[in-house]
């Protein structure tokens, strides 16, 4: 069972997740007279869900899913978990030291795992396209981005 | 309507929507030719740029993505077989084939002039229908909106992705993202979990960004796409198809057209859709159908035609309606709705100028996509080579920046990543995305139709089905859920009586 739910782990973290929303419904009110409370309507999305993805698991419970395609399928392998974690560090980055050290770094470094070939190339790529990111968002859209260059480079603020 | 006609292609020929309208044209060619960037993405990320060119050429541009895309994707289908858009798989069969034979450029000014007549025409269609159908929406109440509502999400639903219930699953989990926040009508919070970034709601725009822009870049991290490595070369003089080949393609093309128009009605992958009828059209109309899948000039024609004319049909129910069908056009809605615009049939009188500017546009943009696409295909169709590797990590921090850029806000950032990270989860497990996003764009509209309904009444779901509209549309929508499953049963049994006989 547990080696299924594992197969299935998406469908059955989206069972747990419609419970909990379902319960948490609840607190809001779900009487429909004189008028809709405002668990109303997540009450009804929270049961269709559980229902529905209930219906899936039990669905693939009887048909005996055990090729290899679901297993092979649960979890990505090769740069998925490098990447993430690039895209995880770059977003906490991103707020605490700045766009411009982000971006280059992320440019950098997603190039390379990608497989640019010469450091100096992802590098190039990199400087270049934080410039134009930079000069296109903050200088002329005015995003007040944090950490940025053109307002030392422009003179802004 | 003339009058609005004229005033919509005013509004399409002041320099700054012209401006909108041909960076949207060329971007969507971009995206048409480029393996890996898809439509939506592109809208949702560079929705921030609509902040410069102001609500009406942000909405220019971002419809010129979008029916841009599809000339784009013919280019790679014809020179490289390498299809940039799905609505370009069938154009690969023929197109290609009739390049290996030395019509590379009879191919190309075929499939651009006829995207450009179906364009031409699907907008001639929008003109006639959008229009009268907004004036009678008009009296259209919460239980005709949620019902349509319904109908939009369950027909969606049942056309994308390879198991109908998982996409049922996305639409209610998009509709359930969309209560999260400030309830409409009694004012109060629900699911924020205390975080007060979530008082406003969950934000379309780094949603969007995160299921189809960085689950696509984490996807070419995963698995690149193919890349380009060889194209057939052409003159530019060779770009005039011969006397049997233009008369060959005038009736598919027609055809492709008024098909594509229709098929675009319908929620859903709509294009794609289009393209796929089209080519099965054509090769029941021919006789004999042997050239098909060698080189016929009805099997490039009709399709791409019938693609490009899906677009102009899809803007119907957006600009009547204010209700999206399928993902580009509810970035679209987004749009709207990110510039203070309400969409629905008071967009006709509210805001003539938007919404005559948009089909104006279109005009507009299908003669800049003929006139761009002809001369500069050679060029278009060398940037199919640039490498994954270069294209990911700016598509990457474009979505980065434009996510904040919408509210200035670290969260949506954060959003965007979790939704991204998801979406390429739940996508490999059979879900979607598509769904999710029209439930997210849909649900407000649907949670408060629903409530007024209820109100109206009084708490008899039976009252829907009293009204003439909306009991029509839930019973048509209702046949949809339930016609498919008795079908296959009833084929299923069918075939185990004749294995018995």
């Amino acid at each position: 069972m547990i080696r299924f739910l594992g197969r299935h782990w998406i469908t059955s973290l989206l069972l747990v997740c419609a419970g909990v929303y379902t319960l948490a419904a609840l607190e809001y009110g779900i009487r429909v007279r004189p008028q809709p409370q405002s668990g109303f309507v997540p009450f009804l999305l929270g049961v269709l869900i559980s229902g529905l993805t209930g219906f899936v698991l039990i669905q693939a419970l009887l048909r005996g899913e055990n090729s290899g395609k679901e297993e092979k399928e649960s979890l990505p392998r090769g740069k998925f978990f490098p990447f993430l974690l690039l895209l995880l560090a770059g977003t906490a980055c991103f707020e605490y030291l700045g766009f411009c050290f982000t971006s280059m770094a992320v440019i950098f470094l997603s190039a390379y795992l990608m497989g640019l070939r010469g450091w100096w190339k992802a590098l190039l790529l990199a400087v270049l396209a934080t410039l134009v990111a930079d000069i296109l968002f903050a200088g002329l859209l005015g995003v007040p981005l944090p950490g940025i260059l053109s307002s030392h480079l422009l003179g802004g603020n | 309507m003339f009058e609005g006609l004229i005033l919509g292609i005013q509004t399409a020929l002041v320099p700054t929507n012209l401006l909108g309208c041909f960076i949207g044209c060329l971007v969507g060619t971009l995206v048409g030719i480029l393996p890996g960037v898809g439509v939506s993405g592109t809208m949702a990320l560079l929705l921030p740029l609509t902040f410069a060119l102001g609500p009406t050429g942000g909405m220019i541009m971002l419809a010129g993505i979008w029916y841009g895309a599809n000339y784009g994707g013919s280019t790679t289908s014809i020179l490289v077989n390498v299809p940039g858009e799905a609505t370009s798989v069938v154009t690969c069969l023929d197109g290609h084939k009739m390049a290996l034979k030395g019509r590379a450029g009879a191919a190309l000014a075929i499939a651009a002039i006829g995207s450009f007549v179906a364009g031409t025409f699907s907008v001639v269609g929008l003109n006639f229908f959008a229009p009268p159908l907004a004036e009678v929406a008009l009296a259209f109440g919460p239980p005709e909106y949620f019902s349509l509502a319904i109908m939009g999400l369950v027909v969606l639903s049942n056309l994308s992705g390879s198991s109908s219930l998982k996409s049922f699953i996305m639409a209610f989990l998009g509709v359930s993202l969309a209560t999260i926040g400030m309830d409409n009508i009694s004012g109060s919070p629900r699911f924020t979990m205390g975080f007060s970034s979530l008082f406003g709601g969950i934000e379309f725009v780094p949603l969007l960004m995160g299921v189809f822009g960085i689950a696509e870049v984490i996807r070419a991290f995963c698995q690149p796409p193919k890349g380009v490595s060889s194209i057939i070369r052409f003159r530019f003089w060779d770009l005039y198809p011969n006397r049997e080949e233009m008369r060959r393609s005038v009736k598919p093309i027609i055809r492709g057209s008024f098909l594509g128009f229709f098929v675009g009605l319908i929620p859903g992958p709509a294009a794609v859709m289009a393209s796929f009828a089209s080519y099965g059209l054509e090769r029941r109309v021919a006789n004999p159908p042997e050239g098909f899948g060698n080189g016929a000039v009805e099997g490039l024609a009709g399709p791409e035609s019938a693609n490009n004319s899906a677009c102009g049909g899809g803007m119907v129910p957006l600009l009547a309606l204010g209700l999206p069908f399928s993902p580009p056009t509810a970035v679209l809605i987004s749009g709207l709705i990110l510039h203070n615009v309400t969409p629905g049939p008071l967009l006709m009188t509210q805001r003539p100028d938007l919404f005559w500017g948009i089909i104006g546009s279109m005009y507009v943009g299908n003669l800049i996509l003929l006139i761009m696409n002809l001369p500069l295909v050679g060029i278009f169709a060398s940037i199919a080579r640039v490498r994954p590797a270069i294209l990911m990590p700016l598509v990457l921090i474009l979505c980065m920046v434009g996510a904040y850029a919408v509210n200035n806000s670290f969260f949506d950032i954060w959003v965007m990543v979790i939704a991204g990270v998801l979406g390429f989860l739940m996508e490999r497990h059979g879900y979607e995305p598509a769904p999710l996003v029209l439930g997210l764009v849909l649900g407000n509209m649907m949670e408060s139709s629903l409530r007024r309904s209820m109100v109206i009444f009084e708490g008899d779901w039976l009252g829907f089905f009293h009204r003439p509209i909306s009991g029509t549309v839930l019973i048509l929508t209702l046949l949809v859920i339930l016609l498919p499953p008795i079908l296959r049963s009833v084929r299923q049994s069918q075939k185990k009586i004749h294995q018995g006989e």
